[in-house]
């Protein structure tokens, strides 16, 4: 208890997550209305994002707070399984602050009935809890029960329109798909502790290094566990879940997928990976050595070339919005994947920059879709279309401008945010000489452009067919909606307009 | 050799399977054989069948299976947790309060199912 | 009984289970799959943390999978049952609106 208490003060950030959680759970079973537990998640969230900026004294009696992560230092806890470093912490200031959109956006929404308010609010507190768990974790088992907790409660996000067929069908297919995933992940896992005989990462790498050559069994555990990780990231081939998913579950759902445990999936996937299976080199700091199995950086190349590819083809003939981001959301993957590739600090600062810009950008192309759905009287998946979009730019230029930023970030067109992104991770895979990978993702940006611009076209230069939802003369936004709106795109013109300040910032914070 | 031991559960085995398919065999070779539908029919006591055997359960029934499951699940926690409470109290470790954390947090989820009125039965 | 008896047992569970969750058509028994998968990775890590010089962890990570795989066919259980009374249908093939 003693080792407890004393590493207890080290995980603020999720024990003010599970008393907002508590809190909620109290509040949401005496009386239920949005705004009231919009007004007890948000403090409790943004109190969460502030507590990962302190740290407890080094004898313990106080707190320090620090705005530089890279002075709070790193700390493993709770028997080496914890690790609360600079990873962790950006990390997990990016879940909180993504995780508030979809809470918004869900409990503002007519697609979460308000019966059920509460447990929308729990779950995705809940979810954001095992997130953080998830990206500070430094041993196997705390690697699959904060995965497991993750993907448990995203299953039940999935079908939360209870009475609708589409959304029971996603929750299934997402259901089975993860409990195979997990369950071959875990088997790899098993084979990796058999192996190594440990089940923290540090060690493992400690006893991988005596480990000569590259024995099958070691191999295949790898492979196991990279499958696991693969789906929770979308990654071919264990992406077939993404669309039917995305498609069935309510948007606010849908974007709360696409954005936050794909985040959290990233980050213990480079953490398993950076610290399990490779070594730092010891006088250059920020770089790694692969251990064995030797070539899976060229592996995860391919992985991130296939991702990009399927992604990019399968979204080109696509005309539900709602599949279509989905399948935007694997090409994503793939990009990201290729920053991941070499062992360098340049390529993971990379990473977290376009982790950053993504989350702002699918969000808001996320609410777009949301805002156009509402306006009809059923939520039926027809909403989602492109016919709905005609000429929409022409009846509210607010949601004109702001989608057409959102589009021109995700296709990657300069200064949005989305450009920089891509502009680093190619930069700093030719740097490290995949010239075929950077051909193959700047193939893949043409042909996205395709499909974005699509929706473009349909917004800025064809009239409203008549009979859709929106062959009302006037469509207008609520002034909530047209503030998150604004926001969210300032957001992606901000981290455009000074990526390299960001860039700089997250490898100083990181490394 | 500890196999020695097993030699006699796995002779029960056989003679449990051997009585079994003797009797089932002998029952089917030597019993008469009837094809009248009245002889066929599903007994019930006398009057005739009706109605489909089958007939629906109430949710309520999978509702208390899963609470159950949960539940003993958390004892399942408990029982490492009591085999090393007594040597760890003497070393001033207090571990009571590691488990009353773990038990309020599912007393949590139990105080929301009650709430709920999952624990009462429909009719 | 050696180390590799162990494995091999396991290694025919998960791929029973592997089987059952591909080749099955009623979700119950994908889901039976499933648990297999789980808890062929269970006996793997009891049977490593006895056999070779790995820590008592392998066990107290097979206990904490068997409480996960329980919590896990709770809520799959509970989204069979939601998708049942939607459809009226336990077999996987009528979950087929969401096709592309």
């Amino acid at each position: 208890m003693n080792a407890v208490l004393h590493d207890i003060c080290w995980i603020l950030p999720e024990l003010c997550l599970i008393l907002g959680l508590i809190i909620v759970f109290v509040v949401g079973l005496k009386k239920s209305n949005p705004w009231l537990f919009m007004g007890i998640a948000k403090p409790f969230v943004l109190a969460s994002v502030f507590l990962v900026f302190v740290k407890p004294d080094s004898d313990g009696t106080s707190w320090v707070f620090s705005f530089h992560l890279e002075n709070l230092g790193s700390q493993l806890i709770f028997a080496n399984s914890l690790a609360v470093d600079s990873w962790a912490r950006v990390f997990k200031i990016l879940i909180y602050l993504a995780a508030l959109f979809p809470l918004w956006f869900g409990l503002r929404s007519k697609e979460i009935s308000k019966t059920y308010h509460l447990e929308f609010v729990s779950l995705i507190l809940a979810s954001i809890i095992g997130m953080s768990f998830l990206v500070g974790a430094s041993d196997l088992l705390v690697i699959y029960i904060s995965m497991e907790m993750v993907s448990l409660f995203s299953y039940v996000l999935a079908s939360f329109r209870k009475s609708n067929v589409l959304s029971n069908e996603a929750g299934i297919k997402y259901m089975l798909f993860g409990a195979f995933a997990s369950g071959t992940m875990l088997y790899g896992m098993s084979l990796l502790f058999g192996l190594t005989g440990s089940l923290n990462l540090g060690d493992i790498s400690s006893h991988l290094v005596d480990i000569s050559g590259t024995p099958p069994l070691l191999l295949l555990s790898c492979v196991l566990i990279f499958a696991g990780f693969a789906y929770k990231i979308s990654a071919v081939p264990l992406h077939m879940w993404t669309p039917d998913v995305y498609e069935g579950a309510p948007t606010p759902v849908s974007s709360f997928f696409s954005v936050v445990p794909k985040i959290a999936g990233f980050a213990v996937l480079i953490r398993f990976f950076l610290t399990a299976l490779s070594q730092p080199l010891p006088d250059i700091a920020g770089q790694w050595s692969v251990l064995s199995p030797g070539i899976w950086p060229f592996w995860v190349a391919v992985v991130s070339a296939l991702t990009m590819t399927v992604g990019n083809l399968a979204a080109l003939s696509q005309s539900n919005l709602k599949r279509l981001l989905a399948y935007s959301t694997i090409a994503h993957s793939g990009y990201i994947l290729m920053g991941f590739v070499v062992l360098k600090d340049v390529g993971l600062s990379a990473i977290v920059y376009y982790l950053f810009v993504y989350a702002f950008m699918k969000l808001g192309a996320f609410y777009v879709v949301i805002c156009v759905e509402e306006k009809s009287p059923h939520i039926v998946p027809l909403n989602a279309q492109i016919q709905n979009f005609k000429g929409l730019a022409w009846k509210s230029p607010l949601l004109g401008v702001v989608m057409a930023i959102f589009l021109f970030s995700l296709i990657g067109v300069p200064p949005t945010g989305g450009f920089f992104g891509k502009f680093y991770l190619f930069k700093v895979a030719l740097e490290s000489g995949f010239f075929w990978l950077v051909l193959v993702a700047l193939l893949n940006t043409v042909v996205s452009l395709y499909y974005y611009a699509k929706i473009l076209k349909a917004m800025f230069f064809e009239k409203p067919v008549s009979g859709s939802q929106n062959s009302a003369p006037a469509f207008s936004l609520a002034w909530d909606q047209s503030y998150i709106l604004v926001f969210l795109s300032a957001g992606v013109m901000i981290f455009g307009v000074f990526a390299e300040f960001f860039v700089q910032w997250f490898k100083v914070v990181i490394f | 050799m500890q196999e020695n031991e097993f030699i006699a559960v796995a002779l029960l085995l056989l003679f449990g399977i051997l009585l079994a398919a003797v009797l089932l065999i002998l029952t089917h070779v030597l019993g008469p054989r009837v094809f009248d539908p009245a002889k066929l029919m599903p007994y019930e006591c006398g009057p005739d069948p009706e109605g489909c055997p089958r007939h629906q359960y109430s949710v309520h029934f999978y509702l208390i299976a899963i609470f159950f499951i949960l539940f003993d699940i958390e004892a399942v926690f408990m029982y490492p947790w009591a085999v090393v409470y007594a040597e760890l109290v003497k070393q001033q470790v207090w571990i009571l309060w590691d488990m009353l954390i773990f038990i309020g947090i599912l007393a949590v989820g139990f105080i929301y199912i009650w709430k709920k009125r999952a624990l009462e039965w429909d009719f | 009984m050696e180390l590799h008896f162990y494995l091999t047992i396991s290694a025919c569970l998960f791929t029973l289970g592997t089987i059952a969750i591909f080749w099955r058509n009623n979700l119950i028994a994908i889901l039976m799959g499933v648990e297999l998968v789980l808890n062929a990775s269970g006996l793997n890590f009891v049977a490593f943390s006895k056999y070779t010089s790995a820590s008592l962890h392998g066990q107290i990570f097979a206990l904490f999978i068997i409480v996960i795989a329980a919590a896990e066919a709770a809520v799959a259980l509970a989204l069979v049952l939601r998708f049942y009374q939607s459809s009226s249908s336990v077999d996987v093939e009528t979950a087929n609106k969401l096709r592309h």
